[in-house]
């Protein structure tokens, strides 16, 4: 009896000192957590509810942000519909790209290794300097866009200026960078077990067969992640916008976060609580839309391990 | 001021550089002189430029050095847009540099009014500082609710470059006076791939190889100006009714963007804003014959050596005649522990010591009016800027109201995006501006 005491109380100690070690270990983390990210978030909460232009002291405003954002503000409902063109509109097609690109770099070919660089590579330029790039590819008159517009007898396009073209051509620069997606998904394939599609061939499924009833299923859980970062991505798209409309975004480009970042530090009077609240309502749509995704994947995802009894 | 409008302008980040380059000097002196250098009082002094403007800023601060050796200037620089993101939360944080630059066209009222800048009477009075040695158009735009929140640092008056060579092939021996004038040059100036210019028949508006006129988006230097030439006004006068408005869509106002915009589009005499963008400077690379520029811009036409050029004051319309006259000014912040360095700092820069060394390198024109008039700064320099100095008696005032920056930006996006695109009519683009800049005037979200 008081020997197993002795021991349970030995486990404990020991369970504690683990405990302790772990949070040792742990607490950088926590406090940078605690005062860089829980802190400020609270401070902003705080702030979406006054107006306060970083000096005089907040002023409380109730629901006023709030109510004035979703109710009287075109710029914001222009920022709203415009990141939800780009989410929408962008996301499926960085997806779908990225995952061909991939399909067709995990052909055992020689000199493939070079070609997966070659289409890895645009991703680690920085947006800003791809952007200016991309401002001379678009250009009406010299810009090689047209040159292949023109080749087809196609009308030219004015991307950068034309209120029409402007979205597109930012998820046309936007796709330039589908190799880091590109890059999980050929991990994803490669771990895809030879055997499967094997035992597929033996079964007599052909090659969209065996993509549509192997490959695809057993990506599922990198297509979910691919899903959930372009998500929060392309909801966060900022450089693109900044670079390619020359730090002027208009209704036709604006998106959430410029429009916050102009309304906090690119205003006169530097509203601060006006953008907290932008940032909250940002937030919660986020939120919403990643906590949808994740709910619908237990339908859609197909984990290998999971269902083996 | 207006190299707001600019998308030219480089982003250059020297911050950092400076810093550690300041504290390698500050480092440097050695055990002999350490005990000279602690007694040495390090004030910040913050502004944005381009990097003409600030290679000119260092001559000036180390001129400031060997006058005042006790003070040492730590300077803080950042281009244009950051230094306004930077400064209030710099501000906010209790950082902001001793003494910085402000344009008081802009910012003055917000700043001024929620205490972040000191009221300077008291400091002018004390120093006996003769306010009336400075161009007389710039001394309102230093002024809110009758104090003096800055000390004149550059002055700025807007001019027509003109390309002398080409002038000559075309058969004109004097620049336009009028716009009126600018058009039918223009014209003549305007050449095709086969040679012809704009008033030939066959003409090819397609493929034009050299535009008589150019000028980037220009609001506060260009279009403002036309329409108060033409009878209208960008802002109704906010010296004389409390609440300001933008009176971009009165007749006379869209008249003058008509015309900007005819320029472009009816008479092919101007390049649209994407052919613009092929350039960094078109005036310098020889494919626009005129061109509109500020002051602070002349050290870029100074290099050029394939073709003549010098300046003349803006046109006219039908006899009235408008310009832009713009001064920046230095700020002291009411926070600083160095009030009297930081002072003695900003008088100096706005002395005859200071404005010289200012002008020498050929940036900027004097704000003290008889060193700006005088044959040695004169010396050297394009022989119409005479003219152009002279048309500074028809300065239009540059005064700060609130929500302004924010308006002037809206109408500039506006213009800019829509209207000198040729994406939405002038009629059409007028009236969104103005709609969007006089709620934005009244405080609200739009």
């Amino acid at each position: 009896m008081a020997k197993l005491m002795v021991a349970r109380r030995r486990m404990g100690v020991a369970r504690r000192r683990e405990a302790v070690a772990f949070y040792l270990f742990a607490s950088p983390w926590i406090l940078g957590f605690l005062i860089w990210t829980v802190g400020p978030m609270l401070a902003s909460l705080y702030l979406s509810f006054t107006s306060y232009d970083l000096f005089s002291p907040p002023q409380w405003l109730g629901l006023q942000n709030y109510s004035d954002l979703l109710t009287s503000d075109g710029t914001f409902r222009s920022a709203i519909a415009n990141t939800f063109y780009f989410v929408v509109v962008g996301l499926p097609i960085t997806l779908v790209l990225s995952l061909a690109t991939a399909l067709l770099l995990n052909e055992r070919l020689r000199g493939i290794v070079v070609f997966r660089a070659l289409f890895y590579v645009p991703s680690l330029v920085p947006s800003v300097a791809s952007g200016v790039l991309w401002i001379s590819l678009f250009d009406p008159q010299y810009g090689v866009l047209d040159g292949i517009l023109r080749f087809f007898h196609l009308p030219s396009v004015d991307w950068l200026t034309d209120p029409n073209a402007i979205k597109p051509a930012i998820i046309i620069t936007l796709l330039w960078g589908v190799g880091s997606g590109m890059i999980i998904y050929l991990a994803g394939l490669q771990s895809v077990p030879e055997h499967l599609y094997e035992s597929a061939k033996i079964d007599g499924a052909g090659a969209i067969a065996r993509f549509w009833f192997v490959t695809l299923p057993l990506l599922t859980p990198t297509i979910l992640f691919q899903l959930v970062i372009g998500l929060i991505g392309y909801f966060q798209i900022f450089d693109q916008i900044y670079v390619l409309t020359n730090n002027r975004p208009d209704d036709s480009s604006i998106t959430f976060t410029y429009y916050l970042f102009q309304t906090a530090f690119g205003s006169e009077s530097n509203q601060m609580g006006y953008a907290s609240a932008q940032a909250w309502i940002f937030f919660v749509v986020v939120m919403v839309c990643t906590a949808i995704v994740f709910r619908s994947s237990a339908r859609w995802v197909f984990y290998e391990g999971a269902r083996n009894p | 001021m207006l190299i707001y409008l600019r998308g030219r302008q480089s982003k250059r980040r020297l911050t950092a550089v400076l810093a550690v380059g300041l504290l390698c000097l500050a480092l440097a002196p050695g055990h002999a002189s350490a005990h000279r250098a602690a007694a040495k009082v390090v004030i910040t002094y913050g502004r944005w430029g381009s990097a003409d403007e600030i290679r000119a800023g260092n001559a000036l601060l180390q001129a400031f050095a060997r006058d005042y050796p006790a003070i040492s200037v730590s300077q803080q620089v950042a281009d244009w847009n950051t230094y306004w993101t930077k400064l209030p939360t710099q501000m906010a944080a209790g950082q902001a540099p001793d003494a910085f630059l402000i344009d008081p066209g802009y910012y003055q009222v917000h700043y001024a009014s929620t205490g972040r800048l000191v009221a300077l009477d008291d400091l002018i009075k004390r120093d006996h500082i003769d306010m009336s040695q400075f161009w007389p158009q710039e001394l309102p735009t230093f002024r809110f609710q009758g104090h003096y929140y800055e000390l004149p640092s550059q002055f700025a008056v807007n001019l027509l470059l003109w390309n002398k060579t080409e002038f000559a092939k075309a058969g004109l021996s004097r620049p336009p006076s009028s716009w009126q004038e600018l058009l039918k040059d223009g014209q003549l100036l305007t050449l095709d791939s086969k040679g012809h210019n704009a008033t030939q028949r066959g003409f090819d508006p397609n493929h034009i190889v050299q535009w008589g006129y150019g000028s980037y988006e220009y609001l506060d230097g260009i279009d403002e100006l036309l329409m108060t030439e033409m009878g209208g006004h960008l802002w109704s006068q906010p010296e004389t009714s409390g609440h300001v408005r933008t009176e971009i869509d009165s007749p006379q106002s869209r008249a003058a963007i008509q015309f900007l915009v005819d320029l472009i589009y009816k008479y092919h005499i101007s390049p649209t804003p994407t052919q613009m963008g092929h350039y960094q400077s078109i005036f310098a690379a020889g494919k626009v014959a005129m061109y509109i520029d500020g002051t602070f811009d002349l050290p870029v036409y100074y290099p050029i050596r394939s073709f003549k050029w010098d300046v003349t004051s803006f046109p006219s319309w039908n006899g009235h005649i408008a310009t832009m006259v713009q001064g920046v000014g230095n700020a002291l912040n009411p926070t600083t522990a160095h009030k009297e360095e930081a002072w003695t700092l900003i008088k100096w820069m706005a002395g005859t010591q200071g404005q010289s060394i200012v002008s020498a390198n050929g940036l900027d024109i004097p704000s003290i009016r008889s060193l700006a008039e005088s044959p040695s700064f004169l010396k050297g320099k394009p022989s119409g800027l005479k003219a152009v100095l002279e048309s500074v008696k028809y300065g239009v005032p540059y005064l700060d109201f609130p929500h302004k920056a924010d308006a002037f930006n809206y109408i500039i996006t506006v213009l800019t995006n829509d209207v000198f695109t040729g994406h939405m009519s002038v009629t059409d683009g007028v009236k969104k501006a103005a709609d969007g800049a006089n709620a934005i005037l009244q405080g609200r979200h739009v």
